[in-house]
């Protein structure tokens, strides 16, 4: 599959979505367009789009998927799987132990610094956050569920 | 002209406190910061840093975020010239001649001239938003809502044909997704559930800034992971002599040489800036091209003419400055940077369109004031503190994933504290890699998120106002105006393209 082929996919799903959820609602409401008109437009529209851009790009290069395991491109998966990761421990943790996680996990895993300096930044970074946000900004760090 | 002195005056009576000051100085050394790293654009840092505007004063709060946007803009020019390695679009150019004189020894007078010549071009690009602000602003008062659909119609086809780079289909796609994703959420004339699919977190809508988070902060960091960008920086002590202050100022006769390409680069960016779509890369391009052409020695461009910097630089600021007349007269936004900002001044609790200048004169005359001292504040930072920014280039390499990533995450859980706004921007990151990996215009999907919804309202407002006939509103000037310039602009790339169609088969046969 070529980077074209899935991305079209992805808008012709967007597409579909868009135009399952117009057919719910009003086409006409007090006599000028529902809420339907819009997003039905604007569907129909992207997917005739993507079948003309589909349609330009069949010839495009096929991904060349043994390159994404390797360097560089197997760092940005990483750094992206670490942010998933970031996300799921906000959710259960809370706000600093997934800061923290990230951020030594992100520079031992992409070999940016030693232990010793990863940990001194990764906490003198959460600190900076916290003052940010939470003393600056006057924003409630999440909590996680388990922590609740 | 004397009603806008003095609304000028009280614009810098608002931005000469501490406060903003500082809040000024700090955007703008950030822009320069910003400027000067490759893979943080002004669009990213702005959407990184957004989430700290909320629920402050406005004007510190927009100065320092407008302060970010064109000190961008000057500190582009820093690593165009020093290194070859400009850190963001609008100062690719500045490294055609900035890079040549380098290499000749001539770094600090390159910097110095592109320095002032980012002054004179920024500043000029303010007089003329000072001067067509508030009038523009008025006569956009007696704008209604079918004038409105007008204007975002035309807004949409700029964006698709000026803006687009030759990519019409790309950015066609780009435009229409971000339009589909401002009808999710409750329909602002019937408060029914659009596109929710029974989620409560969608009732409120896509809120842009994990949207645009995801679309220009994180993913363009990882897309610089995915490329293994690296940059070499010598860091020898030599190296940095050639930047200090004696060196980087530069001489009155390269001056008086390049005034005439900074009056030029500073006029058409300023024009190209006020255009929807097009920006300040385009500005660059362009000038660039035209001070080749009147120049008596072309052939001198591209080998280290002081010119080509000065055009560029002068230009770049122009288009930034005349980015702002659309986003304060009328509340819409020609470029991503623009749309951010609409996204602050909403956040900080201001709408910006033709109200508020009437209703808001402090803070529309303090944020075009706070340009006046943010620019002045510029000057003085890039003469005198390049080495510093080099430094900074070389350290962040190591941790800048890492900051850009949990400012990211933080600040878009603080907006809500949602989790499932987080989640939102982790989507839109795969779908900002992704287009900006097929090389798709991202900026039109922001555009169109922040003005999806005023478009839908003011089409729908004007079919009550016409009892369901839209072509009623070919009966109003300013509406015929501005439907003939979006059909002009769809026409020129479909002539373009049959001439050159017949071209090539008349050379074929």
């Amino acid at each position: 599959m070529s980077l074209v082929q899935i991305f079209s996919i992805i808008m012709v799903i967007a597409g579909a979505l868009g135009i399952y959820g117009a057919l719910q609602l009003d086409i006409v409401y007090n006599n000028i367009v529902g809420p339907a008109v819009m997003p039905l437009i604007y569907s129909i529209a992207l997917l005739a789009l993507v079948a003309v851009y589909f349609a330009k790009g069949r010839n495009a290069p096929k991904i060349e998927w043994n390159m994404m395991l390797k360097p560089p491109k197997s760092d940005a998966w990483i750094f992206y799987i670490l942010n998933i990761v970031m996300f799921i421990l906000l959710y259960l943790l809370g706000t600093i132990p997934s800061i923290l996680v990230f951020s030594v996990g992100t520079s031992l895993c992409l070999k940016r610094m030693n232990l010793v300096k990863t940990i001194v930044f990764s906490a003198l970074w959460v600190a900076a956050l916290y003052f940010i946000f939470v003393v600056y900004l006057g924003v409630q760090f999440s909590t996680g569920i388990l922590i609740k | 002209m004397a009603e806008t002195l003095s609304y000028l005056m009280l614009g810098f009576q608002e931005v000469l406190v501490p406060t903003t000051l500082l809040m000024t100085f700090i955007g703008v050394v950030m822009g320069t910061v910003v400027g000067v790293l490759p893979g943080l654009g002004p669009s990213a840092a702005l959407s990184v840093l957004l989430p700290m505007v909320y629920g402050k004063e406005a004007i510190p709060s927009l100065a320092m975020l407008a302060g970010i946007y064109y000190g961008a803009m000057f500190g582009g020019m820093i690593t165009s010239i020093s290194i070859n390695v400009p850190g963001e679009s609008a100062s690719v150019v500045t490294s055609f001649d900035g890079y040549p004189l380098a290499k000749q020894g001539k770094a600090g007078m390159a910097m110095g001239i592109s320095a002032i010549s980012s002054f004179c071009g920024g500043t000029f690009g303010i007089i003329l938003l000072t001067i067509m602000g508030a009038a523009l602003a008025k006569f956009a008062l007696a704008f209604g809502p079918p004038e409105y659909f007008a204007i975002y119609l035309f807004t949409f086809v700029a964006i698709m044909t000026i803006g687009s780079g030759g990519k019409i289909i790309e950015s066609a796609i780009a435009l229409i997704f971000g339009l589909l994703i401002s009808c999710i959420g409750l329909d602002v004339m019937t408060g029914t559930a659009r596109l929710t699919f029974g989620s409560v977190n969608l009732l409120a809508g896509v809120d842009f800034l994990p949207a645009v988070v995801g679309l220009f902060g994180l993913s363009e960091i990882v897309l610089s992971l995915s490329e293994g960008e690296k940059i070499e920086i010598d860091k020898k002590k030599g190296n940095y002599k050639q930047y200090s202050f004696k060196n980087v100022f530069p001489k009155l006769h390269d001056f008086i040489h390049s005034l005439p390409a900074i009056i030029r680069g500073g006029v058409v960016g300023f024009i190209v800036g006020v255009l929807p779509g097009a920006g300040a890369t385009i500005a660059t391009f362009l000038t660039y091209n035209i001070e080749k052409r009147v120049s008596k020695d072309p052939d001198s461009f591209g080998k280290g003419n002081i010119r080509g910097v000065a055009v560029a630089e002068a230009a770049n600021n122009g288009a930034a400055s005349g980015a702002f007349v659309p986003l304060l007269t009328l509340g819409i936004p020609g470029s991503a940077t623009t749309a951010i900002l609409i996204g602050a001044f909403i956040m900080v609790g201001i709408t910006p369109g033709p109200a508020l200048f009437s209703e808001h004169p402090d803070v529309a005359w303090g944020l075009i004031s706070s340009m006046y001292v943010g620019n002045v504040m510029l000057i003085i930072i890039t003469t005198a503190f390049i080495p510093f920014f080099i430094w900074v280039l070389g350290i962040s390499q190591k941790t800048l994933p890492i900051i850009v990533a949990s400012l990211c995450v933080v600040g878009t859980y603080s907006l809500n504290n949602s989790v499932f706004d987080v989640l939102l921007m982790l989507v839109f990151t795969v779908i900002g890699l992704f287009m900006k990996k097929l090389e798709f215009p991202v900026s039109p999907v922001i555009i169109a998120i922040v003005l999806g919804g005023d478009l839908e309202f003011a089409f729908r407002q004007s079919l009550q106002l016409f009892q369901g006939n839209i072509f009623m509103s070919f009966t109003r000037p300013i509406c015929v105006v501005l439907y003939l310039l979006s059909l002009l602009l769809i026409a020129l790339p479909v002539v373009g393209g049959i001439k050159k169609r017949l071209a090539a088969k008349s050379q074929v046969s």
